[in-house]
C-alpha cells in the first residue's frame, strides 16, 4: 500500500473531475486570452510605428535642418569625421511644404504640404534599397522622383511633367517693411517624373513624426540651388549608417552627432553675417582718376569693422554670441529708415525731409556726439536726437527744436505697412562736409576739406536695390515711394552723401522704436585699433558665433533614436485594449468564479466529509488551492496561444472597421516575450485570486450542510430586507443624485463621467436590492397565499441559489449598461466644435499678406473677391509640426503652433455663445479665456506663453492631463519653451495644435514670416464659390480648404471608435454572461433532477417543465439586461436633456438584441437536457 | 477510560421566525466498549442528537464529555484534531470520495494529520482485511456494491481507534443479506477496539442487536432497554 497525502487527493481529483476542471480552464483561458491580446495589441502598435520609423529613415541615422543657408562644402569636413564612425554625410536642401501641380489640360491637379528633398547623387548611393539603384543612379536636371503617395494624389505616371511652386528665400524678413511681400512662391516648371517609389520605405521618408503617410518629392539639389538662388549652397544635411555599423542606443547616436557638430565649423558668411572694413583717411590715398595734391600726410578719419546681416538686422543669438566674444570693444548700432522727418509745428510741404537714415548709438561711442550736445539729455524729460548739418539747414533746426520722425512700424500689420512717428528733442548739431565729387557708381565721393566722422555711409547696411541705385527715385522697395515729396536738394544729398545718416539717438531710444522680432541691432562695429588684425578678428568672431550655431538650426540631431522614442507613442494602446476588453475580462473571471463554484458546490458532500474526518476548513482550502493552481497554469498558457489569436482578430478589427482609431491601416502583428509572460502570469494570478475570494466563506461552512450536498442554506422566509442592503442602496443612491448633481454643471469628460458614475452607482444599488430579493422571497404562509403558477415556481427556483443567479443577473446587468451607456459618449460633428467657421485653408507656402482684409482681396482677385464679400477669414499664423491630434499614434515632439490675432478673440467675443469655440475648462468666471493669450511671455519656466489647447489634445496626446494651469515645455529650434494651459476647447476643430497670442508668436519664433492658417466663415452662403474662389486665387501657395466638418468628424472618428470597440467588446463580454447564464441553467437542471422528474410523475407536460425552464432563463436574462438598461438611461437622461440626442442607438440596440436571442437559445440547451432525462431514473435515489 | 456524558442537552432551531425545540434536556452516560441505539420516529430529532455528539452540531445548552474533554470548548482547529482522534463516522450514504480508492478512502483519517505512518498503514490494511475487501484496496467506490461500500466507510470510521463511533442508519440503504453483514462488522469491531458505538436506526432489528436501546420522544430521551 502507498503512502498518499494531500498531493495525492489533489492528484485523484484533478484526473477525476477532469472535465470540471477542463470547463474552468476553459473560463481561465478566456480572462488570460484577453489580457494577452491587449498586450499583444500594444506590442504590435509600437512594434509597427518603430518598424514605420526604420523603414522610412533607411540608412539615415542623423540630420540637421538650418535656418539659413550654408556652404555644402561644410558638410564635406563632416564627412570626414563621419566616416571615423562608419557613417557618411551628404548636404541637402530641404523645403518641408511645397505644392506640386500637373496641368490637366484645362484644370490643375495641386497637391499641397509636399517635402521636397534636393539631394546629390551619392544620396542614392548611401540610401537603403536595390530598388532605387535598379531605378536610378543620377537624377538630371528637370528630373523628380515622387513617392506613390503624391503620384496617386497627383495622377501621374512615369514621364508625365509637374510644376513644383517652392517658397521664396527672401534675405529681408517678409513681415519687416523692407520685405519682399508680393511674390510668396518660385515655380520650377516641366519637372519630369523619372521614377515613382514605393510608400513603404524612403518614399515615406518625414522630418516629422506621425503614421500618415507623406508626399515627397526628390530632385537634385543643383535644381533648387539655381532656382532659390543658393549656389552651391545647402540648408540641410543627412548621415547615414549602415546595418552593422549603427549607434547602438541613444547614447552612442548622441555621441556621433556631437562629433558631427564639432566638426561642422560654419565661417561668418554661412550665418549671413558680413565683416567689413571701412577706413576713410584723409587726403585719400588713391581716388581713382584724380589725384588731389597731398599738403599733409594722411589721417584717419574713422577705421573699424563692421559686423551686418543679409538680413539687415542681426538677430539676438548672433549679437548675444558676437558682444560676448567683443566685450568692450563691440558697439551696437542700429540704422533705420524715415519716410521723412518735419519739424513740430511746421506744415509746409517743404520743410520736410524725405527718406532719411536715422541710426542709434551708444553713448559713449567713436562718435563724438557728447561734444555737439548743448544740454544734458538726463535734464530734458524727451526722447533726443542730434541732426547733421545738412538737415539743420535744409529744415532749419537748432538745437531745442521739436522734430517729427515719420517711420513705417519695423514689423507690418497684416501684411500691410504702418505708419508711425515719434517727437524728438534736438540736442545738437554734427557737422558733416560736403564733398567736390559726388558718388559715381562704385566710386566714393571725394572731399577736398577732411570729412568729419559723421560722414560715414557705411552706418547704414547695404540694401540691395537701394544702395546700388544712383538715384533715391531708383530705389527698389517693397512699398511705393512717394515721388512728389523728393526735392532736387534730396537727390543731391544722395548723390552726395548715399545712405549717410541724418539723423542720430541714443541706442536705447533706436531699439525702442526700431527694434523688432527680427532683433534690435543693425551692425556691430569694433574700432581697428582695438584689435590685432582681421584674421584674428574673423578667428574670435567664428568661435563665438559656434554658441549661436543651434539657434539657427545648425546642429545635427539623432534623428532615428529621436523618431524611435517618439514611436513609443502617445497612446499605450496595450492599456487601452485592456480597459477596452476591461469588461470581458471581468465576465471572464466572473466565469471563473461561477465555474469553480458550480465544481465545489457538486462535491459540497465530499468536504463535509472531510471536515468529519477532522480537516479542518483551512485544509480543505488548501486543498482546493492546490487543485486550482495546476488549472490557472495550464489555463493560462491556453490563454496565451487563444491569445495570440486575439491580439490577431484585434489587429484586423484596427485594420478594417476601426480604422477610425489609426487613421491609416499600418499595423504589423508583432509581440514580445515579456507580453506573453506578464499576461499569463496577470491572468492566472487574477483567477486564482478569484477562486481564493470564492472560498473565503468556506469556514462559514457547516460540515452537515455540506454532507447534505448543500452549499448555502436553503432560502429562509424572512420577509424583511436586512438593514445593510438598505443602507448600501441608501448610500449608492443618495450618491448617484449627487453626481448627476455635480455633473450637471460641468462639461466635457466630466460631465460624461458623472454620469456614468451615478448610473453605475444606481445599478449597484439595484443589484444589492435584487440580491435581497433573491434571498428572502416571499413565501406563502397558508394556502391562500401558496404558489400560484409556473411564474412563480420559476422565481423560486431562480431563488434557490441566490448568489449564482445574482452572478449571473450582476453580469448581464453591467454589460447592458456598458453598451447602453456608452453611446453617450459618442460625439457627432456638431457646429459648437467649429467655433463659427464653417472652412478651414491651409497654405503650403505662406503669403505675407492678410487675405482677411477685403482689400487684400480685392487687390489679389480683383472682380473675383465679389464672391468673398459676405464671407470673414481670420488669417493664423502658423509653424507647421507634429499633429498632437488623436489621430496620431507618435508622440508629438513640436506640435503645430498657431498664432491668434487680435482679431480672433473680437471675433469671437462678438459670436453668440452658441456659435463660438467651446470651453471644456476655463478659469471660472472666466467668459472669453482668448484674451489671456494677450499676455507677453518669453516662454521661460518663470514666465510660460499663455496657450488655448483643445482638451482631447491635452489629456490624450501631451498628457497633462487637462487641467487649467497645466505647463508643457517643447523643443523648438534647440530652445525649450515653456506653455501654461489657460484654456481648454471642447471638440474643437483645432485639435492637434498649440494657439498662443500673435505676440508671443512673433517672439518665439521669429523668422517665421506670413500666413497659411485661415479660418472661414462663408455664412451658409456660395460655399462651393467661395472654396473655388480662395483656391484659385491662391494655387500656387498651394492652398487647400475642408469643410470644418469634415475635418471634426475625423478628429472624432478615433474617440468613436474607442466607443465602438468598446461596446463590441462588451458585447463579447456579455455573450460570456450568457455561456455562464447557460451553465448556471445546465447546473440547475442536473441538481433539480428529481425535482423535474417528480414534476413529470405528478402529471406536468414536457411543455410545461420547458415552459417552466425557458421562464428562468428568460428571468435572469431579462432581469439582468432590464436593470442594467434602465441604469443607463438613467444616468444619461440628465445629459441627454442638456446636449440633444446625439448618441446611436442602433448598434446598442443591436448588440443586445442579438445576445437575448442568444441567451434564450442557451438556455433551450437546458431544457432539451431536462426533456431527455428518463422520469424513473431521475426519481430514483441513487 | 473512555466516558461519554451528555448532561442537559437541549437543542432548539429558527425556522420561520419561530423556535422549535428538537432536544429537551438529554442526559446520557456511556462507558467504553458499550453500544447504544437511538430509534424514534422521523424527526423525532435522532439524528440531531448524533450529529451533536459528533461535534458535527452544535447544543443550544447542555454539556458534552467524550473521554473528559468537552469538545465544544475546543478551538476550530483543536476541534478537528479531537473529532480526527476521537470520533469515527458512519453515514447512511457511506460518503466514500470517488476519486480515491479503497485504500486512500481508509486512509483519509490519517491524511488529514499528514501523510500516513507506515504503522497507520498497517492498520488500514488490517482494517479492509477484516471487513473482507482486502481483493478491492485499489478498487474505486464506484466499482464496489452498495455493501461493499458501507464496509470501507466502516474500516475508515476505525482507522485512528477512535473511541466513540457514531452510525446514523448504517443499513439505511442496504438489503436484507448486506445489512446483516454490516451490522456484524458494525458491532465487531468497535467492541474489540474498547469504543463506544452509538447508532440511530428505524430497523428494530438492528436496534435489537445493540446492548442498550432509548428512543427519543417529545424531545426527551427514553430508556428502553
Amino acid at each position: 500500500m502507498g503512502s498518499p497525502g494531500i498531493f495525492t487527493l489533489v492528484l485523484r481529483s484533478l484526473s477525476y473531475f477532469r472535465l470540471m476542471h477542463a470547463a474552468l480552464a476553459g473560463g481561465i483561458a478566456a480572462a488570460t486570452a484577453v489580457i494577452v491580446g491587449a498586450l499583444v495589441v500594444g506590442d504590435s502598435v509600437r512594434g509597427s510605428l518603430r518598424a514605420l520609423v526604420i523603414e522610412r529613415l533607411g540608412n539615415i541615422e542623423c540630420a540637421m535642418f538650418a535656418r539659413n543657408f550654408f556652404n555644402e562644402d561644410l558638410v564635406l569636413a563632416v564627412n570626414q569625421a563621419a566616416q571615423s564612425s562608419h557613417a557618411r554625410a551628404t548636404p541637402i536642401i530641404m523645403l518641408p511644404s511645397v505644392s506640386v501641380e500637373r496641368s490637366d489640360g484645362e484644370n490643375f491637379v495641386r497637391a499641397g504640404q509636399v517635402q521636397a528633398f534636393g539631394v546629390k547623387d551619392d544620396f542614392w548611393m548611401y540610401s537603403t534599397g536595390e530598388e532605387i539603384t535598379r531605378l536610378f543612379t543620377k537624377l538630371d536636371i528637370d528630373q523628380i522622383v515622387l513617392n506613390q503617395a503624391l503620384a496617386n494624389d497627383l495622377g501621374v505616371k512615369i514621364g508625365d511633367e509637374v510644376t513644383l511652386r517652392l517658397p521664396t528665400v527672401a534675405a529681408v524678413p517678409a513681415d519687416s517693411p523692407l520685405g519682399r511681400r508680393d511674390e510668396s512662391s518660385i515655380g520650377l516648371p516641366r519637372q519630369k517624373v523619372v521614377a515613382i517609389l514605393p510608400d513603404a520605405g524612403l518614399g515615406g521618408l518625414s522630418v516629422r513624426v506621425g503614421q500618415s503617410l507623406p508626399r515627397n518629392v526628390f530632385l537634385p539639389i543643383a535644381a533648387l540651388q539655381d532656382s532659390l538662388n543658393a549656389k552651391q549652397k545647402a540648408n540641410g544635411a543627412l548621415v547615414f549608417t549602415e546595418n552593422g555599423n549603427r549607434p547602438s542606443g541613444k547614447a552612442s547616436a548622441a555621441d556621433l552627432c556631437d562629433r558631427l557638430n564639432r566638426e561642422f565649423q560654419p565661417e561668418l558668411t554661412d550665418y549671413g553675417v558680413q565683416l567689413k572694413r571701412h577706413r576713410r583717411v584723409f587726403p585719400e590715398a588713391d581716388i581713382g582718376e584724380k589725384k588731389l595734391p597731398s599738403l599733409e600726410p594722411s589721417e584717419v578719419v574713422f577705421d573699424y569693422y563692421q559686423f551686418s546681416s543679409d538680413q539687415l538686422v542681426l538677430d539676438d543669438g548672433t549679437v548675444n554670441a558676437l558682444m560676448g566674444a567683443l566685450g568692450h570693444s563691440g558697439m551696437r548700432t542700429m540704422t533705420y529708415l524715415a519716410n521723412f522727418i518735419s519739424v513740430v509745428g511746421e506744415v509746409k510741404a517743404s520743410l520736410e525731409v524725405p527718406y532719411s537714415i536715422v541710426v542709434g548709438v551708444p553713448e559713449e561711442t567713436a562718435l563724438p556726439l557728447a561734444s555737439f550736445t548743448t544740454e544734458r539729455p538726463a535734464e530734458i524729460r524727451r526722447r533726443v536726437c542730434w541732426v547733421n548739418s545738412w538737415l539743420a539747414e535744409r529744415l532749419k533746426i537748432i538745437p531745442g527744436t521739436m522734430l517729427r520722425v515719420h517711420y513705417f512700424h519695423p514689423e507690418t500689420v497684416d501684411g500691410r505697412e504702418v505708419e508711425t512717428s515719434v517727437e524728438l528733442y534736438v540736442l545738437g548739431i554734427v557737422p558733416i562736409v560736403e564733398p567736390v565729387t559726388k558718388y559715381d557708381g562704385d566710386r566714393p565721393a571725394v572731399f577736398e576739406v577732411r570729412p568729419t566722422v559723421f560722414n560715414d555711409p557705411h552706418l547704414t547696411p547695404q540694401v540691395p536695390g537701394v544702395t546700388d541705385q544712383d538715384s533715391i527715385n531708383d530705389w527698389d522697395l517693397p512699398f511705393d515711394l512717394k515721388d512728389e515729396k523728393i526735392t532736387k536738394d534730396d537727390d543731391l544729398y544722395w548723390e552726395n552723401h548715399r545712405l549717410t545718416p541724418k539723423l542720430f539717438l541714443p541706442l536705447s531710444t533706436a531699439e525702442s522704436l526700431f527694434g523688432s522680432r527680427f532683433g534690435t541691432t543693425t551692425a556691430i562695429r569694433v574700432n581697428a585699433d582695438e584689435t590685432t588684425d582681421e584674421s584674428e578678428l574673423v578667428r574670435t568672431a567664428t568661435a563665438a558665433m559656434l554658441t549661436a550655431k543651434p539657434g539657427f538650426g545648425m546642429q545635427f540631431q539623432p534623428i532615428r533614436q529621436q523618431q524611435i522614442m517618439a514611436a513609443s507613442g502617445t497612446t499605450p494602446f496595450d492599456g487601452l485594449f485592456l480597459s477596452l476588453s476591461f469588461f470581458v475580462i471581468v465576465s471572464a473571471i466572473l466565469l471563473v468564479t461561477l465555474l469553480f463554484r458550480l465544481g465545489i458546490e457538486q462535491r459540497a458532500a465530499q468536504w463535509g466529509v472531510l471536515l468529519a474526518q477532522g480537516f479542518t476548513h483551512g485544509q480543505i482550502r488548501r486543498l482546493l488551492l492546490c487543485e486550482a493552481l495546476p488549472i490557472c497554469l495550464s489555463g493560462a498558457a491556453l490563454g496565451v496561444v487563444v491569445g495570440i489569436g486575439y491580439a490577431k482578430l484585434m489587429i484586423l478589427g484596427l485594420e478594417t472597421w476601426w480604422l477610425g482609431a489609426i487613421t491609416v491601416p499600418f499595423l504589423r502583428f508583432s509581440f514580445t516575450p515579456t507580453s506573453l509572460c506578464v499576461g499569463a502570469a496577470i491572468g492566472a494570478l487574477t483567477s486564482l485570486l478569484a477562486i481564493y475570494w470564492s472560498l473565503r466563506r468556506l469556514s462559514q461552512k457547516q460540515a452537515l450542510l455540506l454532507l447534505r450536498g448543500k452549499w448555502d442554506t436553503d432560502m429562509l422566509t424572512k420577509r424583511e430586507i436586512g438593514k445593510l442592503a438598505m443602507s448600501t442602496c441608501g448610500i449608492c443612491v443618495l450618491a448617484a443624485l449627487g453626481l448627476i448633481f455635480l455633473g450637471s454643471g460641468q462639461s466635457g469628460m466630466v460631465r460624461a463621467g458623472s454620469f456614468f458614475g451615478s448610473g453605475m452607482l444606481l445599478l449597484i444599488s439595484s443589484l444589492v436590492l435584487l440580491r435581497e430579493w433573491f434571498a428572502f422571497p416571499r413565501i406563502g404562509a397558508n394556502v391562500h397565499q401558496a404558489v400560484g403558477g409556473l411564474r412563480q415556481v420559476a422565481w423560486l427556483a431562480i431563488c434557490r441559489n441566490p448568489l449564482r443567479s445574482m452572478l449571473s443577473v450582476g453580469l448581464l446587468a453591467v454589460a447592458s449598461f456598458l453598451i447602453s451607456s456608452m453611446s453617450v459618449f459618442q460625439i457627432t460633428a456638431s457646429p459648437k466644435g467649429y467655433g463659427g467657421f464653417d472652412l478651414i485653408g491651409e497654405m503650403s507656402l505662406p503669403i505675407f499678406v492678410n487675405i482677411g482684409s477685403g482689400e487684400v482681396r480685392a487687390e489679389a482677385l480683383g472682380e473675383r473677391e465679389g464672391a468673398l464679400k459676405k464671407a470673414t477669414i481670420v488669417a493664423l499664423r502658423s509653424r507647421p509640426g507634429d499633429d498632437a491630434s488623436c489621430n496620431n499614434l507618435f508622440k508629438p515632439e513640436q506640435p503645430t503652433v498657431l498664432g491668434i490675432p487680435p482679431a480672433f478673440e473680437r471675433q469671437q467675443a462678438s459670436m453668440p455663445q452658441s456659435q463660438a469655440f467651446q470651453w471644456a475648462g476655463r478659469v471660472p468666471g472666466d467668459s472669453l479665456p482668448w484674451k489671456h493669450l494677450a499676455v507677453i511671455a518669453p516662454g521661460t519656466f518663470e514666465a510660460p506663453i499663455p496657450v488655448v489647447i483643445d482638451q482631447n489634445t491635452a489629456m490624450w496626446s501631451l498628457k497633462q492631463g487637462g487641467s487649467i494651469g497645466a505647463i508643457s515645455k517643447f523643443e523648438f529650434d534647440n530652445r525649450t519653451l515653456h506653455f501654461k494651459t489657460v484654456g481648454l476647447l471642447a471638440g474643437s476643430i483645432l485639435q492637434g495644435k498649440l494657439m498662443i497670442g500673435e505676440q508671443n508668436f512673433h517672439t518665439a519664433f521669429p523668422n517665421l514670416n506670413g500666413y497659411r492658417y485661415y479660418l472661414i466663415n462663408t455664412f451658409g452662403e456660395n460655399r462651393q464659390e467661395i472654396v473655388k474662389t480662395l483656391e484659385t486665387g491662391w494655387s500656387d501657395q498651394g492652398l487647400d480648404i475642408v469643410s470644418s466638418q469634415e475635418v471634426l468628424s475625423r478628429l472624432l472618428a478615433v474617440q468613436n471608435t474607442y466607443i465602438s470597440a468598446f461596446q463590441s467588446l462588451g458585447a463579447l463580454g456579455l455573450l460570456l454572461g450568457t455561456f455562464g447564464l447557460a451553465i448556471v441553467q445546465l447546473r440547475s437542471v442536473l441538481e433539480r433532477r428529481r425535482e423535474l422528474a417528480l414534476m413529470r410523475a405528478v402529471g406536468f407536460s414536457g411543455r410545461q417543465i420547458s415552459k417552466l425552464l425557458l421562464l428562468e432563463t428568460t428571468l435572469l436574462l431579462s432581469g439582468g439586461m432590464l436593470v442594467g438598461i434602465v441604469a443607463a438611461m438613467i444616468a444619461v437622461v440628465p445629459y441627454v436633456l442638456e446636449t440633444g440626442p446625439q448618441m446611436s442607438v442602433a448598434q446598442p440596440i443591436g448588440m443586445l438584441a442579438i445576445v437575448f436571442v442568444i441567451g434564450t437559445l442557451a438556455g433551450l440547451v437546458a431544457i432539451r437536457s431536462a426533456l431527455k432525462q428518463n422520469v424513473l431514473a431521475g426519481l430514483r435515489t441513487e | 477510560m473512555s466516558t461519554l456524558r451528555v448532561s442537559g442537552l437541549h437543542k432548539q432551531f429558527i425556522s420561520a421566525a419561530e423556535l422549535l425545540t428538537v432536544l429537551d434536556g438529554i442526559d446520557l452516560e456511556m462507558s467504553a466498549g458499550e453500544d447504544l441505539a437511538i430509534v424514534g420516529p422521523s424527526g423525532s430529532g435522532k439524528s440531531t442528537l448524533l450529529h451533536i455528539l459528533g461535534t458535527l452540531d452544535s447544543p443550544t445548552s447542555g454539556t458534552v464529555e467524550v473521554a473528559g474533554v468537552n469538545p465544544f470548548e475546543l478551538s476550530p482547529i483543536k476541534l478537528a484534531a479531537f473529532r480526527n482522534r476521537t470520533i469515527g463516522f458512519i453515514f447512511q450514504d457511506h460518503h466514500l470520495m470517488p476519486q480515491l480508492t479503497v485504500a486512500e478512502n481508509v486512509l483519509l483519517p490519517a491524511i488529514a494529520q499528514g501523510r500516513p505512518s507506515e504503522k497507520v498503514r498497517q492498520r488500514a490494511q488490517q482494517l479492509i482485511q477484516e471487513v473482507g475487501l482486502a481483493q478491492r484496496e485499489l478498487h474505486l467506490p464506484s466499482q464496489l456494491s452498495g455493501g461493499e461500500r458501507q464496509r470501507v466507510a466502516i474500516a475508515r470510521a476505525l482507522l485512528n481507534h477512535p473511541k466513540l463511533v457514531l452510525a446514523d442508519e448504517p443499513t439505511g440503504n442496504l438489503d436484507a443479506t448486506n445489512t446483516q453483514s454490516v451490522a456484524r462488522m458494525l458491532f465487531d469491531l468497535p467492541k474489540r477496539e474498547q469504543a463506544m458505538l452509538i447508532l440511530v436506526t428505524h430497523s428494530d432489528w438492528l436496534a435489537e442487536q445493540a446492548q442498550r436501546c432509548v428512543r427519543i420522544e417529545n424531545r426527551h430521551l427514553v430508556v428502553i432497554r
